[in-house]
């Protein structure tokens, strides 16, 4: 069980560059969308004033989102970032949460057939370059040229440098956080379920270390994708709020 | 940042650990790739791998400043 996280990659070539695409990625991140896109979908289909069972629970999911967007900036301004807000913390959350039940892999090779995608660093850090690209956008495009780059300058422009090594640290952080957390808790998994089959001993005695670490595994995957859309607003309302 | 008032604690706080983590965390982290990457265009190697990871020391700082002072209470 040394080579877990090994990918069945299909590699395509395009002008001397090599794309590489992971099964397990595209498998995972579709099955997630479209749980998302169906309990979205289902949840708003028959809109009731007296909500019952799934769209009341869409319903919750959004006032999150919505406390998630004003408690970092004014409503007025925030308002159109609820749908953002929304699928980060629900996608997110349906992400982690699919590699909890059951993990499958190939017996021999060990290539990953069904996992948690926000495992993948790849795709946590595209999503963290999409949400630092969009707050550059909409605080270009909210605030003016000359509001967004006077920014950098401000409250002095010796702080120009730092503002810039922010960026990337933006960048690199709120993606590596994500998948270090969800690569961390299957990693762990794994090992408590190879402990499970090393023998009788183990077989008997290997829930106790699963069970709550299971238990912990949906706290962690509830906690990361409310940190995930939480600071994706807080980078957002840096830049579209004025100083 | 966040306002310092509000109800669940618990889950605000975690984000704030967290924002003050990844600032210390990543701006060092940011700094050296940038001053790494720096080096590479010019051919002068560890210089701005230096400048980057003490710039990144102190954005890390600014970072920290900046994500506590809703914190404070003397900020409106």
């Amino acid at each position: 069980m040394n080579n877990v996280h090994e990918d069945l990659t299909l590699t395509w070539t395009i002008g001397g560059f090599d794309l590489h695409f992971s099964f397990s990625v595209i498998f995972m991140t579709t099955i997630a969308a479209l749980i998302v896109a169906i309990f979205s979908i289902v949840g708003a289909r028959k809109l009731a004033m007296r909500p019952t069972g799934l769209q009341n629970f869409i319903e919750w999911v959004m006032d999150f989102s919505r406390y998630i967007i004003t408690s970092n900036m004014a409503w007025e301004k925030g308002g159109k970032f609820i749908v953002l807000a929304y699928t980060l913390l629900f996608y997110i959350f349906v992400a982690n949460m699919l590699g909890i039940p059951f993990e499958l892999a190939t017996e021999t090779d060990h290539y990953v057939l069904w996992n948690s995608p926000t495992s993948d660093p790849v795709l946590t850090l595209t999503m963290a370059a999409f949400v630092i690209i969009l707050t550059h956008i909409y605080g270009f495009r909210m605030r003016g040229a000359k509001e967004y780059f006077a920014d950098y300058f401000r409250p002095s422009p010796i702080l120009l440098p730092f503002k810039l090594i922010e960026e990337v640290s933006n960048f690199l952080t709120l993606g590596l956080r994500l998948f270090g957390n969800i690569f961390a808790k299957e990693l762990v998994t794994v090992m408590i379920v190879t402990l499970a089959f090393a023998g009788t001993v183990g077989f008997v005695l290997a829930w106790i270390p699963l069970a709550p670490w299971l238990a912990f595994s949906i706290f962690l995957g509830a906690l990361q994708a409310f940190i995930f859309a939480m600071l994706s607003m807080v980078y957002m309302a840096h830049k579209v709020e004025s100083h | 940042m966040a306002k310092g008032n509000g109800k669940r604690n618990l889950w605000r706080s975690s984000v704030l650990v967290s924002a003050i983590l990844s600032s210390i965390v990543g701006s060092i982290v940011g700094g050296v790739l940038l001053g790494y990457w720096l080096d590479e265009q010019f051919d002068t190697m560890p210089l701005f791998v230096l400048i980057g990871l003490l710039m990144g020391i102190f954005a890390g700082f600014y970072g920290v400043v900046r994500a506590v002072k809703p914190f404070l209470g003397d900020d409106d």
